[in-house]
Protein backbone atom coordinates (compact mmCIF):
# COMPACT_ATOMS: atom_id res chain seq x y z
CA UNK A 1 0.00 0.00 0.00
CA UNK A 2 2.84 1.94 0.71
CA UNK A 3 4.78 1.48 -2.01
CA UNK A 4 1.31 2.39 -4.06
CA UNK A 5 1.30 6.14 -2.69
CA UNK A 6 5.08 6.51 -3.15
CA UNK A 7 4.81 5.85 -6.83
CA UNK A 8 1.79 7.93 -7.12
CA UNK A 9 3.62 11.08 -5.61
CA UNK A 10 6.32 10.26 -7.38
CA UNK A 11 4.51 10.28 -10.53
CA UNK A 12 2.76 13.55 -9.70
CA UNK A 13 5.85 14.93 -8.45
CA UNK A 14 7.43 14.26 -12.41
CA UNK A 15 3.99 15.91 -13.90
CA UNK A 16 4.95 18.92 -11.26
CA UNK A 17 7.97 19.11 -12.71
CA UNK A 18 7.38 19.32 -16.51
CA UNK A 19 4.92 21.86 -16.00
CA UNK A 20 7.64 23.62 -14.12
CA UNK A 21 9.81 23.54 -16.73
CA UNK A 22 7.25 24.23 -19.20
CA UNK A 23 6.83 27.77 -17.59
CA UNK A 24 10.23 28.28 -16.99
CA UNK A 25 10.97 27.49 -20.25
CA UNK A 26 8.47 30.52 -21.56
CA UNK A 27 9.79 33.08 -19.08
CA UNK A 28 13.27 32.68 -20.85
CA UNK A 29 11.66 32.93 -23.91
CA UNK A 30 9.50 36.23 -22.91
CA UNK A 31 12.96 37.41 -21.28
CA UNK A 32 14.57 36.42 -24.92
CA UNK A 33 11.97 38.18 -26.89
CA UNK A 34 12.00 41.20 -24.99
CA UNK A 35 16.00 41.93 -24.74
CA UNK A 36 15.87 40.83 -28.77
CA UNK A 37 12.87 43.44 -29.14
CA UNK A 38 15.18 45.83 -27.06
CA UNK A 39 18.32 45.79 -29.10
CA UNK A 40 16.20 45.80 -32.46
CA UNK A 41 14.52 48.63 -32.08
CA UNK A 42 17.19 50.56 -30.66
CA UNK A 43 19.39 49.97 -33.53
CA UNK A 44 15.74 51.10 -35.16
CA UNK A 45 15.45 54.47 -33.75
CA UNK A 46 19.27 55.00 -33.95
CA UNK A 47 18.93 54.52 -37.80
CA UNK A 48 14.88 56.47 -37.62
CA UNK A 49 15.82 59.33 -35.89
CA UNK A 50 18.38 61.64 -37.66
CA UNK A 51 16.99 60.42 -40.91
CA UNK A 52 13.26 61.65 -40.32
CA UNK A 53 13.94 64.75 -38.09
CA UNK A 54 13.22 67.76 -40.44
CA UNK A 55 15.35 70.95 -40.21
CA UNK A 56 12.90 73.71 -40.58
CA UNK A 57 14.57 76.73 -42.98
CA UNK A 58 11.74 78.69 -43.54
CA UNK A 59 12.80 81.31 -40.62
CA UNK A 60 15.99 81.11 -41.92
CA UNK A 61 15.47 82.17 -45.55
CA UNK A 62 13.50 84.73 -44.14
CA UNK A 63 16.02 86.17 -42.34
CA UNK A 64 18.14 86.08 -44.83
CA UNK A 65 15.70 87.68 -47.57
CA UNK A 66 15.38 90.83 -44.39
CA UNK A 67 18.87 91.42 -44.99
CA UNK A 68 19.10 91.09 -48.15
CA UNK A 69 16.70 94.15 -48.27
CA UNK A 70 18.67 96.28 -45.72
CA UNK A 71 22.11 95.78 -46.27
CA UNK A 72 22.03 95.19 -50.21
CA UNK A 73 22.68 98.57 -51.73
CA UNK A 74 20.78 97.58 -54.62
CA UNK A 75 18.07 97.39 -52.89
CA UNK A 76 17.34 99.93 -49.67
CA UNK A 77 20.78 100.29 -48.13
CA UNK A 78 22.13 104.12 -48.30
CA UNK A 79 25.85 104.38 -50.16
CA UNK A 80 27.69 107.53 -50.11
CA UNK A 81 31.18 106.08 -50.93
CA UNK A 82 30.95 103.08 -48.90
CA UNK A 83 27.55 101.47 -47.63
CA UNK A 84 26.40 102.51 -44.53
CA UNK A 85 24.45 99.22 -42.87
CA UNK A 86 20.91 100.29 -41.16
CA UNK A 87 20.89 103.04 -43.16
CA UNK A 88 18.08 102.79 -45.99
CA UNK A 89 18.16 105.25 -48.74
CA UNK A 90 14.79 107.11 -49.03
CA UNK A 91 15.13 107.19 -52.88
CA UNK A 92 15.39 103.55 -52.96
CA UNK A 93 12.51 103.29 -51.31
CA UNK A 94 9.87 102.67 -54.46
CA UNK A 95 8.11 99.79 -55.83
CA UNK A 96 9.89 99.14 -58.97
CA UNK A 97 13.59 99.11 -57.15
CA UNK A 98 12.31 96.78 -54.90
CA UNK A 99 10.61 94.85 -57.59
CA UNK A 100 14.13 94.55 -59.38
CA UNK A 101 16.09 93.20 -56.25
CA UNK A 102 13.33 90.81 -54.52
CA UNK A 103 13.02 88.92 -57.66
CA UNK A 104 11.60 85.73 -55.92
CA UNK A 105 8.55 83.89 -56.92
CA UNK A 106 7.78 82.25 -53.54
CA UNK A 107 7.62 84.73 -51.09
CA UNK A 108 5.18 87.10 -50.80
CA UNK A 109 6.49 90.60 -49.10
CA UNK A 110 4.98 93.52 -47.12
CA UNK A 111 7.60 96.76 -46.44
CA UNK A 112 6.02 99.18 -44.42
CA UNK A 113 8.39 102.30 -43.93
CA UNK A 114 7.03 104.39 -40.69
CA UNK A 115 8.42 107.59 -40.37
CA UNK A 116 5.92 110.56 -39.57
CA UNK A 117 4.02 109.06 -42.21
CA UNK A 118 3.45 105.53 -43.33
CA UNK A 119 4.83 104.15 -47.04
CA UNK A 120 4.26 100.85 -47.91
CA UNK A 121 5.02 98.09 -50.70
CA UNK A 122 3.76 95.20 -51.70
CA UNK A 123 5.56 92.65 -53.49
CA UNK A 124 4.69 89.20 -55.69
CA UNK A 125 0.98 90.27 -55.28
CA UNK A 126 -0.47 86.96 -55.85
CA UNK A 127 1.40 85.79 -52.38
CA UNK A 128 -0.01 88.88 -50.52
CA UNK A 129 -2.24 86.95 -48.09
CA UNK A 130 -1.51 88.13 -45.01
CA UNK A 131 -4.93 87.56 -43.34
CA UNK A 132 -3.56 83.36 -43.81
CA UNK A 133 -0.68 84.23 -40.81
CA UNK A 134 -1.57 82.07 -37.57
CA UNK A 135 -4.22 80.34 -39.21
CA UNK A 136 -3.51 78.40 -42.43
CA UNK A 137 -0.70 75.91 -41.51
CA UNK A 138 0.25 75.24 -45.25
CA UNK A 139 2.12 79.05 -44.89
CA UNK A 140 4.87 80.31 -42.67
CA UNK A 141 5.05 84.27 -42.24
CA UNK A 142 7.44 86.40 -40.27
CA UNK A 143 6.98 90.00 -39.10
CA UNK A 144 9.99 91.78 -38.15
CA UNK A 145 10.39 95.32 -37.28
CA UNK A 146 13.50 97.35 -37.12
CA UNK A 147 14.26 100.19 -35.68
CA UNK A 148 16.30 102.21 -39.01
CA UNK A 149 18.02 105.57 -40.12
CA UNK A 150 16.78 107.08 -43.02
CA UNK A 151 18.73 109.15 -45.29
CA UNK A 152 16.60 111.52 -47.22
CA UNK A 153 17.58 115.30 -47.11
CA UNK A 154 18.44 114.78 -43.31
CA UNK A 155 18.94 111.51 -41.42
CA UNK A 156 15.67 110.97 -39.83
CA UNK A 157 14.66 108.09 -37.39
CA UNK A 158 12.16 105.27 -38.32
CA UNK A 159 10.59 101.80 -38.17
CA UNK A 160 10.95 99.68 -41.26
CA UNK A 161 8.26 96.77 -40.89
CA UNK A 162 8.95 93.61 -42.91
CA UNK A 163 6.40 90.80 -43.30
CA UNK A 164 7.00 87.72 -45.76
CA UNK A 165 5.18 85.04 -46.59
CA UNK A 166 5.50 81.50 -48.39
CA UNK A 167 3.53 78.25 -48.69
CA UNK A 168 5.38 75.52 -47.24
CA UNK B 1 -2.58 17.55 -16.38
CA UNK B 2 -2.29 18.13 -20.47
CA UNK B 3 -4.59 20.40 -20.73
CA UNK B 4 -3.35 22.26 -17.68
CA UNK B 5 -0.03 22.39 -19.49
CA UNK B 6 -2.03 23.87 -22.80
CA UNK B 7 -3.57 25.81 -20.94
CA UNK B 8 -0.27 27.36 -19.70
CA UNK B 9 1.14 27.72 -22.77
CA UNK B 10 -2.03 29.42 -24.21
CA UNK B 11 -1.46 32.10 -21.34
CA UNK B 12 2.30 32.65 -21.57
CA UNK B 13 1.55 32.89 -25.43
CA UNK B 14 -0.81 35.62 -25.02
CA UNK B 15 1.32 37.34 -22.76
CA UNK B 16 4.76 37.70 -24.66
CA UNK B 17 1.98 39.04 -27.91
CA UNK B 18 0.96 41.63 -25.45
CA UNK B 19 4.26 42.39 -24.37
CA UNK B 20 5.56 42.52 -27.82
CA UNK B 21 2.61 45.05 -29.09
CA UNK B 22 3.26 46.90 -26.14
CA UNK B 23 6.53 47.79 -27.02
CA UNK B 24 5.78 47.79 -30.61
CA UNK B 25 3.65 50.98 -29.63
CA UNK B 26 6.26 52.57 -27.54
CA UNK B 27 8.63 52.53 -30.33
CA UNK B 28 6.30 53.53 -32.63
CA UNK B 29 5.76 56.66 -30.19
CA UNK B 30 8.91 57.51 -29.76
CA UNK B 31 9.86 57.75 -33.09
CA UNK B 32 7.08 59.67 -34.35
CA UNK B 33 7.51 62.31 -31.48
CA UNK B 34 10.85 62.41 -32.94
CA UNK B 35 9.65 63.90 -35.85
CA UNK B 36 10.46 67.20 -34.48
CA UNK B 37 11.26 70.50 -36.74
CA UNK B 38 14.27 72.45 -35.79
CA UNK B 39 14.40 76.17 -36.13
CA UNK B 40 17.65 78.40 -36.61
CA UNK B 41 17.58 81.61 -34.68
CA UNK B 42 21.38 82.51 -34.83
CA UNK B 43 20.60 85.05 -37.24
CA UNK B 44 17.86 86.58 -35.82
CA UNK B 45 20.34 88.01 -33.48
CA UNK B 46 22.30 89.30 -36.18
CA UNK B 47 19.13 91.34 -36.99
CA UNK B 48 18.52 92.60 -33.93
CA UNK B 49 22.57 94.49 -34.71
CA UNK B 50 20.68 96.64 -36.73
CA UNK B 51 18.90 98.26 -34.10
CA UNK B 52 21.72 98.61 -31.40
CA UNK B 53 23.97 99.77 -34.17
CA UNK B 54 20.73 102.65 -35.32
CA UNK B 55 20.24 103.12 -31.62
CA UNK B 56 23.69 104.11 -30.86
CA UNK B 57 24.44 106.23 -33.66
CA UNK B 58 21.32 108.24 -33.08
CA UNK B 59 21.23 111.65 -32.92
CA UNK B 60 19.80 113.53 -30.02
CA UNK B 61 17.77 116.38 -31.44
CA UNK B 62 18.23 118.09 -28.14
CA UNK B 63 21.81 117.95 -27.12
CA UNK B 64 22.63 117.62 -30.91
CA UNK B 65 25.06 114.29 -29.78
CA UNK B 66 24.71 110.54 -31.10
CA UNK B 67 23.65 108.29 -28.70
CA UNK B 68 27.71 107.09 -28.10
CA UNK B 69 28.48 110.62 -27.67
CA UNK B 70 25.84 111.52 -25.39
CA UNK B 71 26.88 107.82 -23.22
CA UNK B 72 30.43 109.31 -22.88
CA UNK B 73 29.31 112.84 -22.29
CA UNK B 74 26.71 111.19 -19.30
CA UNK B 75 29.60 109.18 -17.89
CA UNK B 76 32.23 112.16 -17.37
CA UNK B 77 29.40 114.59 -15.89
CA UNK B 78 27.81 111.08 -13.92
CA UNK B 79 24.53 112.69 -14.82
CA UNK B 80 22.51 109.93 -17.37
CA UNK B 81 19.24 112.23 -17.14
CA UNK B 82 19.48 113.04 -20.83
CA UNK B 83 20.40 109.75 -21.79
CA UNK B 84 17.09 108.21 -19.81
CA UNK B 85 15.09 110.50 -21.52
CA UNK B 86 16.57 110.12 -24.65
CA UNK B 87 16.74 106.35 -24.66
CA UNK B 88 13.24 106.34 -23.65
CA UNK B 89 11.95 108.22 -26.30
CA UNK B 90 13.75 105.19 -28.53
CA UNK B 91 11.60 102.72 -26.46
CA UNK B 92 8.26 104.61 -27.31
CA UNK B 93 8.80 104.75 -30.48
CA UNK B 94 10.40 101.69 -31.58
CA UNK B 95 9.22 98.94 -28.62
CA UNK B 96 6.15 96.57 -30.42
CA UNK B 97 4.80 95.77 -26.52
CA UNK B 98 2.60 93.04 -27.96
CA UNK B 99 5.33 91.16 -29.72
CA UNK B 100 8.34 92.30 -27.17
CA UNK B 101 8.19 91.61 -23.71
CA UNK B 102 11.42 93.60 -22.71
CA UNK B 103 13.56 95.61 -24.39
CA UNK B 104 16.20 96.63 -22.19
CA UNK B 105 19.54 99.28 -22.66
CA UNK B 106 22.08 98.82 -19.50
CA UNK B 107 25.91 100.28 -18.78
CA UNK B 108 28.66 99.25 -16.97
CA UNK B 109 32.11 100.43 -16.31
CA UNK B 110 34.23 97.35 -16.89
CA UNK B 111 36.72 97.90 -14.10
CA UNK B 112 34.50 97.21 -11.52
CA UNK B 113 31.58 96.08 -13.59
CA UNK B 114 29.99 98.56 -11.46
CA UNK B 115 26.07 99.36 -13.29
CA UNK B 116 25.81 102.97 -14.15
CA UNK B 117 23.06 102.99 -16.15
CA UNK B 118 19.92 100.79 -16.84
CA UNK B 119 16.23 101.31 -18.86
CA UNK B 120 13.88 98.85 -19.72
CA UNK B 121 10.75 98.66 -21.27
CA UNK B 122 8.01 95.66 -20.60
CA UNK B 123 5.50 94.46 -23.18
CA UNK B 124 2.66 92.17 -22.75
CA UNK B 125 3.87 88.35 -21.20
CA UNK B 126 4.69 85.50 -23.74
CA UNK B 127 3.45 82.24 -21.50
CA UNK B 128 5.35 79.77 -24.05
CA UNK B 129 9.28 79.72 -23.74
CA UNK B 130 9.30 77.81 -27.25
CA UNK B 131 8.36 81.43 -28.47
CA UNK B 132 10.14 83.73 -26.77
CA UNK B 133 13.61 84.17 -28.37
CA UNK B 134 15.86 86.71 -26.13
CA UNK B 135 18.88 88.41 -28.22
CA UNK B 136 21.21 89.83 -25.89
CA UNK B 137 24.06 91.95 -27.28
CA UNK B 138 26.47 94.04 -25.74
CA UNK B 139 29.24 96.48 -27.27
CA UNK B 140 32.16 98.36 -25.63
CA UNK B 141 32.50 102.18 -25.44
CA UNK B 142 35.41 103.95 -25.02
CA UNK B 143 35.97 106.76 -23.02
CA UNK B 144 38.91 108.62 -22.06
CA UNK B 145 39.90 106.66 -18.89
CA UNK B 146 38.49 103.18 -19.39
CA UNK B 147 36.01 101.42 -21.57
CA UNK B 148 32.20 101.13 -20.62
CA UNK B 149 30.29 98.23 -21.75
CA UNK B 150 26.26 98.23 -22.96
CA UNK B 151 24.27 95.90 -23.21
CA UNK B 152 21.30 95.59 -25.26
CA UNK B 153 18.24 92.94 -24.55
CA UNK B 154 15.28 92.29 -26.69
CA UNK B 155 13.19 89.95 -25.85
CA UNK B 156 10.52 88.79 -28.40
CA UNK B 157 8.29 86.09 -29.77
CA UNK B 158 9.05 84.24 -32.70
Amino acid sequence: MLWILILKKMKLDKKAQDTFNLTKEWIVWIVRAIVFFVVFSTILMIIYIPAFSEVNTDGLRHSLLRQHLIYDKNCLAYENDRIYPGIIDFNKFNQANLERCFNTKDYGVEVNLKTDSIKTIKLNEKLNKFEFCGYEKGFHCTNETFYILIKNNEIEQGTLNIVILNQK
Amino acid sequence: MKKAQEELTFVFGLILLALLLTLFFIVVNIASISKTEQRIDALVTNEVNINMLNYLRTIDKKTNQSTIDLIVFSYHNDNYEDLKRFTQEFFDRYHDKQKCQVMQVSLFRTSDEELLFRLFSTGDLVTRKDEYLQSTLSTLIPTYDQDLKLYYIEGCKK
